[in-house]
């Protein structure tokens, strides 16, 4: 019941962080590209203008699962995002909430996907068959990743006894070992395809499918899918950094120092790529997570295991 | 039939988020694979060849300068190059100079643009930002030249209406070695490993296919057909300046061998400028007759012209009747050239390089709007509405 209530409580901060990240995004996307961009709480104007707009939905949708998919795709994200906060302010343990976490941030964008792609519109249909090919394609390696990290943690799968070592060890997994550093390096790989940007934009590419799956989304069926992406994008760099970059502190310090850090990752894999790069084809992005993280993953994966066993 | 079912029709246009311009593509999709296409044009026929019949040779050459808001000193060149081949006017040599350069200064920031619209095609849109800048430095210049960026009315009947002074050559001259430093980055960004990848291989026009579908100007270029109306039928000061520019040629056929060559003919107008600027002939810019007058006294006859605008050879075919009004006007736009190859480029390409072929081609819907083009599924059938035709199109 406590968990319940911590959990409900810290998904506006959550959401909060998440928004400040996507409108430092926008601002340090617009410098690179020598613009002088939007202000910094654009986020939450966008929300506030989405928000108060009537909804639309198309005679051809499949009206609950188009009306609801968003409302249930954002909850999702949120619940993704504040659990890995209350884990880490409280240190909870909690049994497999590691595979929750995955979980409930996968299905973010599943439900995203299906709800727009029920709207009836063949760029939807077409930007739902890429999505589904490339979140296969870097859901793996990034659970291969996740699994390294609880393998270093002793075979639990419980976010909080992965921050307990790391506590312990005075470290980030990703600094104390090769295969944990290789571990953050194919998870890393992996974001900008689960954030959905350039190089691994194909869903939402604008000049290709239209926005894909968000085409026939407007006013606050937009808002919530924008809050899944932003937050499932925030709550993933934030998982990164408790798996593998936590830095023991005192509570309320250590959890501050996460959100940096899932900041300064986010930036690394979102903005940076999504900023000097251009876009790849869908089979070439399948082709890359199956390839490059994914053989990372799997290495590091081994080598944890040797170590593992070279410990006991 | 049965596999009729599997394939799905995906509209593509005449509104879409990769289009600047309405034209309506219809693609036949297997999967990823596009199966066939159709395009159809109409959207924003303007009627500018029928207009052109109730004007005067005076109205009409403001009139052609508004046919494409890029290529906006490309189609008045090539309409007053007839009327004056008709008359037996010879302009003064400097105003011939003037023409070229104002012609190279144009190609230069087509192609800028160009570039950006390909980028952002591709998701770069850093690439787009940057190339959308350098280009403000050539607007920038030909606005002080002109008095405007895009409408520039430099020509007019046997010769141009402004002069270059020092202060504007020197302009010119910084502008264009600014433009050439940042050409330099924008080369290596086009370099960039996604956007190569993205490129290469994309849309490939086979050699033997772009001289059968009539390709002209870079397109046909980058699938190596050697041939530019500036070289090889020099029109304005262009056969004085033979030697200063080569014509750039690549065989790969697909749209990075587009890009380059689109990149490096900029970097050939530089040089073209500077060539300019430095052999400038003295002397007059225009004949001293009152425009009016010398427009009366063209006469009766037809004449065919053609220039090489930024994306291609320009055609302009034209009937004065003795009485400054002409008979007929016809234009025929590269844009329109290329659209039978673009039709090959897309069979059998992928969905995702459908924009990116697309703007390969460079296409500049509006003043392509002669005709209706329509490609059946069986047998790749095009017509061609006759009534429209002969209405005068436009």
């Amino acid at each position: 019941m406590e968990l319940h209530l911590a959990t409900a409580a810290s998904a506006p901060i959550v959401l909060l962080v998440s928004l400040v990240y996507e409108g430092v995004d926008r601002k340090l996307r617009a410098r690179m590209q020598g613009r002088v961009g939007p202000p910094l709480l654009q986020p939450f104007y966008d929300l506030v203008k989405l928000f108060s707009k009537d909804r639309i939905i198309p005679f051809t949708a499949a009206y609950p699962l188009f009306n609801y998919a968003p409302l249930l795709s954002a909850s999702c994200a949120l619940a993704g995002g504040a659990l890995v906060f209350v884990v880490l302010v409280t240190g909870l343990q909690l049994a497999g909430d590691l595979l929750l976490v995955f979980y409930l941030l996968s299905s973010s964008s599943l439900l995203a996907m299906v709800g727009g792609a029920s709207s009836g519109n063949p760029y939807a249909a077409i930007s739902l068959s890429r999505g589904l090919s490339v979140l296969l394609s870097y859901k793996l390696p990034m659970l291969l990743s996740v699994l390294t990290a609880a393998i270093k943690a002793g075979g639990t799968l419980s976010l909080a006894s992965v921050i307990a070592l790391q506590a312990e060890a005075g470290g980030g997994i990703a600094t104390l070992s090769l295969g944990g550093a290789l571990a953050l390096l194919a998870f890393m790989l992996c974001m900008p395809a689960e954030g959905e940007v350039p190089p691994f934009d194909v869903t939402t590419a604008k000049t290709e499918v239209v926005h894909g799956f968000l085409i026939e989304y407007g006013g606050p069926h937009l808002a919530l899918v924008k809050i899944a992406k932003g937050v499932s994008r925030f709550s993933t760099a934030l998982l990164a950094a408790s798996l593998f970059l936590y830095t023991p502190a005192r509570p309320p310090l250590a959890a501050m120092l996460c959100l940096l850090e899932a900041m300064c990752i986010a930036v690394l894999t979102i903005t940076v790529p999504g900023t000097v790069l251009g876009r790849v084809k869908p089979s070439q992005v399948v082709r890359f997570c199956l390839v490059a993280p994914t053989s990372i993953a799997i290495l590091s994966l081994a080598i944890s295991l040797l170590e593992a066993g070279g410990l006991a | 039939m049965t596999r009729e079912r599997e394939l799905m029709r995906v509209p593509f246009g005449p509104i879409h988020p990769a289009l600047k311009e309405p034209v309506k593509l219809t693609l036949l999709v297997d999967g990823e694979e596009v199966v066939d296409v159709s395009i159809e044009l109409g959207y924003v026929h303007r009627g500018i060849e029928a207009l052109a019949e109730t004007r005067n040779i005076v109205q009409v050459l403001h009139l052609v300068e508004r046919v494409c808001g890029i290529c906006s000193h490309a189609h008045p060149l090539c309409f007053i190059q007839a009327i004056e081949s008709i008359g037996g006017i010879e302009p003064p040599e400097r105003a011939l100079y003037i023409r070229s350069l104002v012609a190279e200064l144009e190609r230069m920031q087509s192609h800028l643009m160009w570039l950006g619209v390909m980028s952002y095609q591709a998701g770069l849109l850093t690439l787009f930002m940057y190339a959308l800048r350098v280009r403000e430095g050539i607007l920038d210049v030909l606005e002080e030249f002109t008095g405007n960026r895009v409408i520039k009315e430099v020509n007019t009947i046997g010769g141009v209406r402004r002069d270059l002074d020092d202060r504007i050559i020197a302009r010119m001259r910084s502008a264009v070695k600014e433009l050439r430093r940042a050409l330099k980055l924008l080369i290596e960004a086009v370099h960039d490993k996604t956007l190569e990848s993205r490129l290469e291989g994309v849309g490939v026009l086979e050699h033997g296919e772009a001289v059968e579908l009539c390709a002209v100007g870079p397109v046909a270029r980058a699938s190596g057909v050697d041939f530019d109306v500036r070289r090889d039928d020099p029109y304005a000061a262009y056969s004085q300046l033979r030697g200063k520019f080569s014509v750039i040629v690549r065989r790969g056929g697909d749209a990075l061998s587009r890009t380059e060559v689109r990149i490096l003919e900029v970097l050939e107008s530089t040089e073209l400028v500077e060539a300019i600027l430095d052999e400038l002939p003295q002397g007059e810019v225009r004949l001293g007759k009152p425009l009016l007058r010398l427009s009366r006294e063209i006469p009766a006859g037809e004449d065919v012209s053609r220039v090489e605008a930024p994306r291609g050879e320009l055609l302009y075919y034209v009937r004065t009747d003795g009485r400054e009004f002409l008979n007929r006007l016809r234009i025929r736009t590269p844009t329109l050239a290329n659209f039978p190859a673009l039709m090959a480029m897309l069979r059998g390409s992928e969905l995702a390089d459908v924009p990116i072929i697309l703007s390969s081609i460079d296409p500049c819907i509006a003043c392509a709007e002669r005709v209706t083009l329509v490609d059946a599924r069986e047998g790749a059938r095009r017509t061609v509405r006759l009534s429209e035709l002969r209405r005068g199109g436009g």
